[in-house]
């Protein structure tokens, strides 16, 4: 009963005109930003975060969320179309989806991919729904030492757990939580590494790293190399589906969205392992695991109902504990931040209204997605035509009026540009950009809760693991960081994924 | 080689940060100061940037330079951002925002009327978009209204 309380509370706020509008906007940039290869959700996400700063925290939220799971619909289009991912989470997409685009079934393709996506990004929210307030209730409980454990956690899950090279990984997020050291230390309020710069005694800002490493550094590398962007040919009249392509991916999309939710529950990991995962799962139970590659409509069903439900799981942590897992959800916790709320389980009783608007928004966003994604795919095919050289010059001027607008200063674009340059490099080297900005995020918190840690126990470390779920954790993220070590000393492969695919 | 190059300047960095840690109070386990963290985390970043020297792995496969219009345009670019962001307080945005563009779009579309029409149009649009709908104080410089 509390929870349909809860839940029409949600409504009533996501469906005011503005929130509705905004619920419409994002979905529509968060599909373009899919659609576009060379800009992702963290990129998008960061760039409109300014364009949110006058409104109320519930609206830029709504925005900011439509964008980052609209992405998950729009990257299918060019994965099918042009057979580039227009995201990673879509790279799967491009086995299966070009094939079929080939054969001439792109309609079917789309479609599937779109009604996948809006069964498993609903379920998702429902998941989240009913997941996330007892969540929140039992995170009442947790202490610094737990908070510590849960973003080392997360922070060890994307540098090392799934990194191809787990010291790059981890250099990365180590990187990233030394620039969160830069400013006033919390505690004692000494400038740290500021060099006698006023403007850096605030901090290094997310935002300016964020959308230089992942708009600057991506358009970057993008310039390097054209591709000719060149969608099939193919009949889009035909986007219904068969009876049989119902059939055979019912199963798939099912599948895919637990896969999905319960890998964006878990810290670190998000949309682009969802749908590996899902196909490689798909490919090994199917009957017949040589049809896949060759246009099987269950390797375009569950890979995309896997991404979408990732990111209702990925919501759950963010809601709930005020952990981010994800770059994109780091920039959006950091939103939060800046617009005044405090994210962690007290988020449910404080402010009510925030969190059940923005999941109701979700509710109506997938329904919004999924008739965007049927009808107006022609509309969106139109924009991929536009060429990348054109494309890239829009992005940087959105850019810079982006990160000036968060502090009105030209300091900001400065460490805009060097990351930039620093994430051009890093994407050249293969060494992963998403730690850095989760770590960025993180960092300021760990090291209070660290601090604040050793105070209760005064000063004995093994506070960390006299508490059951602390110490747990701590087990948890021993195995994430020393067995791929260990592994990789003796030059094993340690995630089986890449194999499988 | 390339990522030794990498990880000899990770190295630097790391060696860079150390040194200034030690500025700060590290205090004692007890009574961590605003040191303690970062002289961990430096030590750790060393230690890592080290095993990265020393096992470089293989060289991504994109790792160096495509063709030499590539480097241009991305040198270009990166020149062209940072010209603006001098003179951005001092020209003002729809001066600096039409110039970025009108260079950025001549690098790299090559495409002189589509330059010229999109720079200006586009500055105004984001121009109007962000000072009058968002009162975010772009700088007004030598052109305004």
């Amino acid at each position: 009963v509390e929870l349909l309380q809860n839940l029409q509370l949600g409504f009533s706020i996501a469906l005011t005109p503005t929130n509705l509008l905004f619920a419409l906007l994002g979905v529509i940039v968060g599909t373009l930003i899919g659609a576009l290869p060379g800009i992702g959700p963290v990129a998008g996400v960061s760039i409109l975060l300014p364009l949110a700063f006058g409104m109320n925290p519930t609206t830029a939220m709504i925005l900011m969320a439509g964008i980052y799971y609209g992405a998950m619909y729009g990257g299918t289009i060019t994965s099918v179309l042009i057979n580039v991912p227009g995201e990673s989470s879509t790279v799967m997409t491009t086995l299966d989806g070009y094939q079929m685009a080939l054969q001439g079934r792109a309609g079917p393709a789309l479609s599937i991919a779109a009604v996948g996506s809006f069964v498993a990004g609903t379920f998702s929210v429902i998941l989240l729904t009913l997941l996330a307030p007892p969540l929140a209730d039992a995170a009442l409980s947790f202490g610094p030492p737990e908070y510590l454990m849960l973003m080392l956690l997360g922070l060890a899950t994307l540098s090392v757990l799934l990194a191809e090279n787990k010291v790059k990984g981890m250099l990365a997020a180590l990187l990233g939580v030394m620039i969160g050291l830069i400013g006033l230390d919390v505690i004692t309020a000494l400038p740290r590494f500021t060099f006698g710069e006023l403007e850096l005694l605030d901090g290094v800002g997310f935002l300016a790293v964020a959308v230089g490493l992942f708009g600057i550094g991506e358009v970057l590398v993008s310039l390097e190399q054209y591709y000719k962007v060149q969608p099939i040919k193919t009949s889009l009249r035909d986007l219904l589906l068969s009876q049989r392509d119902m059939r055979d991916s019912a199963a798939p999309i099912a599948r895919g969205t637990v896969l999905g939710f319960v890998v964006g529950v878990l810290p670190g990991a998000g949309a682009t392992i969802a749908s590996f995962l899902s196909y490689a799962l798909e490919k090994r139970i199917s009957r017949h695991p040589e049809k896949f590659g060759t246009g099987t409509i269950e390797g375009v069903a569950a890979p995309e109902a896997a991404n979408n439900a990732s990111t209702g799981g990925a919501m759950v942590p963010l809601l709930t504990l005020g952990i981010p897992g994800s770059g994109t959800t780091a920039v959006m916790l950091g939103a939060m931040t800046l617009f005044g709320l405090q994210p962690g389980p007290l988020l449910f009783e404080k402010n009510p209204d925030f969190v059940w608007g923005v999941i109701a928004s979700m509710y109506v966003g997938n329904v919004m997605l999924v008739v965007l994604n049927i009808v107006f795919v022609p509309l969106f095919v139109r924009a991929l035509m536009i060429p990348y050289s054109v494309l890239a010059a829009f992005i940087i001027l959105f850019c810079v009026v982006g990160v000036y607008s968060v502090n009105f200063s030209t300091f900001e674009l400065w460490i805009m540009l060097v990351s930039g340059v620093i994430g051009y490099f890093m994407r050249k080297l293969e060494f992963p950009a998403a730690p850095i900005v989760l770590a960025l995020v993180l960092g300021p918190m760990m090291e209070t809760n660290l601090r604040q840690a050793l105070l209760m126990s005064q000063g004995s470390f093994a506070i960390f693991f006299t508490r059951p779920i602390s110490a747990a954790l701590a087990v948890l993220i021993g195995i994430f960081v020393f067995a791929p070590v260990l592994l990789g000393m003796v030059g094993k492969k340690p995630l089986p994924v890449a194999e499988e695919i | 080689v390339a990522i030794r190059i990498a990880a000899l300047v990770l190295l630097a960095f790391g060696a860079g940060f150390l040194l200034e840690a030690r500025r700060y109070p590290f205090g004692s386990p007890n009574a961590p100061g605003p040191g303690f963290l970062p002289m961990i985390l430096g030590a750790a970043f060393l230690l890592l940037a080290l095993i990265l020297l020393i096992r470089p792995g293989p060289l991504p496969e994109n790792a160096l330079p495509a063709d030499r219009a590539g480097t241009v345009r991305i040198a270009a670019t990166v020149v062209f951002l940072a010209a603006a962001i001098v003179l951005f307080d001092r020209l003002g945005f729809l001066v600096v925002g039409t110039l970025l563009m009108l260079g950025l779009l001549l690098v790299l579309d090559r495409h002189l009327i589509r330059a010229v029409i999109l720079a200006p149009i586009s500055t105004v649009v984001v121009y109007v978009v962000f000072k009058t709908w968002l009162r975010v104080p772009l700088p007004a410089g030598v052109l305004s209204f």
